[in-house]
């Protein structure tokens, strides 16, 4: 056991793959000679060679387009897409074929992709490069996401990824790749659909996922000392999505708040407070409350961005409010 | 289908009707376009016709009752229709039924029962939620554990009762219920409006106060504060990040930047404290005259004023006024006068002044209709029709009533629809129409000894022609001193719709007209 930071997780998960099964494939920009934007890939050319480490042209669709065909022909491709902000350019790849094929032909052919992609905020990169769009693919059924928080669970849901045979989005956050935990050094998997409970509490429950789970952490700290024991659950994947997990905390405190990067209108917060008031309606002491990004597209000026991010503050502010603690 | 008929807006500024008397009783037949009722609004009393055929199945509002406009006075519908699905024509009124605003009816009244009673109906759920304010946890705990709710003082947000205030509840058997606020809040609603009781127009005028419905803009949400702070002034970071090929930023992403928590719009609706002022206000009056010994007596706001009170207040904060006077030399147009009635003799018309002044002012606005416009948002609105307003000073106050049609009047016909409006005015049976539907309007102090004045413009129009005194002055013409008839007027217009040059146009072809006056009768 030993504690790695994210982007070793990630990379050793895509070694792993590359070193079992012949069939996967990385393709992606910049990926191989230039190493990979945020350096997952780093080494990964010299090791694996060209035909399996695919610096691509700049074209998303292309990129995606040419993954489905090789999934859909037996191979197990990995796409790297720079950030998920460009993944806009491949929606219909992703969306209408990637997500559609295995229905629209009766189980025929599977698609066996995993999208790697980075996404969120708060690295000051402007509106058009730090939105936290994992929530569109999330309302796409045929599609599965990941948005793991720590280093383990980013290895662990990797592997599954991969080993999936139906196309998954995983969003990695931009401002997680130095995150850090005990990873083990014997293989471990971790399956789809299942939250975590990231910190155990008896008086409210925090939902996040991704960054927002070490806000929610943070706000938890600030609430402890407060006199209130915060309850931190890690959504980990948004489709399939845990509501069982959810609504079992909720009930044990009676009170939630979800945290999300997502702008708050039409985010992930809104599916999982409905699922929280139809799964623990009679243990509920208050409304669910959410916290999300502040309505605006992304300001680059810093301190402005960081105050259109939810941040610990906003979420106790929350929680005192709604529940007037 | 039973159709719900409501209080008309007959007029505008019109807020409240009083259905003075019913022409048609419950269960007569009615035909489209029948007068069932007299309805007195402001200023006039006029017939209320139904907009739909049927059988008068339901009369919803007493004799003497005064509703908000767009409340449900009747109900027409087939003879053995079932009404509890009456439709409304017009739901789009701007006081939605509030209950508050409803006089209830004197005691007595045989049709008051009915309205109790539907009250106490919509009285019924509002109590219960009210009451039982409580969490779903705080609700399933107490009727595990048999407790009533309504014993439970709620400490959480809008006194909640909540998961803790079950628990920590003890049963105090001695002591009574602790008053509900809830409940107080109820009993008021119920009181309020019989305590304004409206007593039947003939009587005393003090009863004439009545409440007036709040004012639209007044009930507006306050605005919602932004989310996003000022911006401040920051240090420039060393490292400026490259387009797309970044590496992540140095910090630890645990390290959250230390900010100010963002105000959350959520706890903004700010109760509306105009409610509750003008209440006191209107209540004063009623209940007792001497309050103070120094404090003069205070005389209570008869319906008009009130009205008059609120258009020249909205016209004065909408219309940015601007004057423009000229004196008009009447020597001329007096001796034509003369001239006209003499040849008009016993026909029972009389060309006056003011009618002179209407009829260059007819002619007058064909060349600028600018001033025969209502201002919108969207734009000017052009009146075709020429609708000279007349300010007519009543005991009971100003009312500005308006000649239809001038456009296309001589000016015997102008002097007799003059007469006529003037005549009826004072008996009360103008027509709805004639008094709001007015395009320019002419304020006469004629027969007062005044030099000039200027007047209000009243709204929807955009200007008003402010006329004083005919009378004997000394002028210097040619270089020598004449005594001639001179008048002053001066016009109100509105900024928005035209510029003091135009205004000067207009009063100069007025001028002009006046001082050529075979122009009025050719």
């Amino acid at each position: 056991m030993a504690e790695i930071i994210l982007r070793e997780a990630v990379s050793r998960g895509l070694r792993e793959a590359l070193d079992e099964d012949e069939r996967v494939f990385i393709i992606g920009e910049d990926i191989g000679a230039f190493k990979g934007a945020y350096a997952v890939t780093s080494g990964f050319l010299d090791d694996y060679g060209p035909e399996r480490i695919i610096d691509s042209p700049i074209s998303e669709s292309a990129i995606v387009g040419a993954a489905i065909g090789a999934a859909l022909g037996g191979l197990r491709p990995i796409v790297e897409i720079m950030t998920i902000n460009f993944m806009l350019l491949a929606m219909d790849q992703v969306v209408n074929h990637a997500a559609k094929l295995r229905y629209m032909s009766n189980g025929q052919m599977k698609v066996p992709l995993v999208i790697r992609t980075v996404t969120g905020g708060g690295g000051q990169l402007g509106a058009t490069h730090s939105q936290s769009l994992e929530v569109w693919f999330a309302t796409v059924p045929g599609l599965k996401v990941i948005a793991p928080s720590d280093p383990y669970d980013a290895l662990g849901l990797l592997r599954t990824a991969i080993a999936d045979d139906d196309p998954v989005i995983f969003a990695e956050h931009a401002l997680l790749y130095r995150a850090r935990s005990e990873v083990p050094d014997e293989r471990y998997t971790i399956p789809l659909g299942q939250a975590k409970v990231k910190r155990e509490g008896t008086d409210v429950t925090l939902v996040a996922y991704s960054r927002m789970v070490h806000v929610a952490l943070e706000a938890a700290a600030i609430l402890a000392e407060r006199g209130m024991d915060a309850e931190v659950v890690d959504l980990r994947t948004l489709r399939p999505l845990d509501t069982d997990t959810v609504a079992q905390s909720a009930r044990k405190t009676g009170r939630a708040v979800v945290v999300e990067e997502f702008w708050r209108t039409g985010g992930m917060g809104a599916e999982v407070a409905s699922a929280i008031q139809e799964k623990a309606f009679d243990y509920l002491d208050g409304p669910v409350g959410r916290v999300g990004g502040v309505e605006v597209p992304a300001p680059y000026n810093g301190t402005l961005e960081a105050a259109a991010l939810p941040t610990a503050g906003r979420v106790v502010e929350t929680v005192e409010n709604l529940y007037g603690i | 289908m039973a159709t719900q008929l409501n209080m008309p807006q007959m007029g505008y500024d019109m807020e409240e009707g009083t259905v003075i008397r019913w022409l048609a009783e419950e269960g007569a037949e009615v035909a489209l376009g029948d007068a069932i009722a007299e309805i007195e609004t402001d200023k006039a009393v006029v017939e209320f016709e139904s907009t739909t055929a049927g059988v008068l199945r339901q009369i919803l509002v007493p004799e003497g009752a005064t509703v908000p406009v767009g409340q449900a006075i009747a109900v027409v519908g087939g003879a053995d229709e079932d009404l509890s699905s009456a439709d409304s024509p017009s739901e789009d009124t701007a006081e939605p039924a509030a209950d508050m605003e409803m006089e209830e009816p004197p005691a007595e009244d045989p049709a008051g029962e009915r309205d109790t009673e539907t009250q106490e109906e919509e009285k019924e759920p509002a109590m219960i939620s009210d009451q039982l304010r409580a969490s779903p946890v705080a609700r399933r705990l107490a009727e595990e554990q048999g407790i009533d709710l309504a014993l439970i003082r709620g400490t959480g947000p809008g006194g909640r009762i909540t998961r803790d205030d079950v628990l920590s509840f003890v049963p105090e058997p001695e002591e009574e219920p602790v008053e509900e606020p809830a409940v107080e809040m109820e009993d008021e609603t119920a009181e309020e409006p019989a305590a304004e009781v409206v007593e039947e127009p003939v009587e005393e005028p003090v009863a004439e106060v009545v409440e007036e419905p709040v004012e639209e803009p007044a009930a507006e949400p306050e605005e919602e504060i932004s989310e996003v702070p000022t911006a401040k002034v920051v240090e420039e970071t060393a490292e400026v990040p490259a387009s797309e090929i970044v590496e992540e930023p140095v910090e630890e992403p645990t390290a959250e930047p230390e900010e100010e928590p963002v105000e959350e719009p959520v706890a903004e609706i700010v109760e509306d404290p105009a409610t509750e002022a003008e209440e006191e206000t209107f209540e004063e009056p009623v209940a007792e005259p001497e309050v103070e010994e120094d404090a003069g007596e205070m005389e209570p706001l008869t319906r008009m004023r009130q009205q008059i009170a609120r258009v020249t207040v909205r016209s004065k904060q909408e219309i940015p006024h601007y004057y423009v006077s000229a004196e008009i030399d009447m020597t001329e147009a007096m001796s034509l006068r003369k001239q006209i009635n003499k040849s008009l003799g016993g026909e029972g018309v009389r060309v006056t002044v003011n009618d002179l002044v209407i009829k260059a002012c007819v002619g007058a606005l064909a060349l600028h209709p600018k001033f025969n416009a209502s201002f919108s948002d969207d734009g000017v609105q052009m009146n075709p029709d020429v609708n000279i307003g007349i300010a007519i000073a009543q005991a009971e106050g100003l009312i500005v009533p308006a000649i239809m049609d001038c456009g296309d009047k001589g000016l015997r016909e102008i002097a007799a629809a003059s007469k006529d409006l003037i005549e009826r005015a004072t008996n009360g049976t103008l027509s709805s129409q004639e008094y709001t539907g007015g395009t320019f309007s002419i304020s006469n102090m004629g027969m007062f000894d005044i030099a000039s004045f200027t007047a209000i413009i009243l709204p929807p129009q955009s200007a008003m022609l402010a006329v004083g005194s005919v009378a004997e002055r000394a002028v210097a013409r040619d270089g020598r001193i004449e005594i001639a008839n001179m008048m002053n007027a001066t016009l109100s217009a509105d900024h928005r719709v035209s510029d003091g040059a135009e205004g000067a146009r207009l009063i100069l072809e007025i001028k002009r007209r006046l001082e050529n006056p075979l122009s009025l009768v050719v």
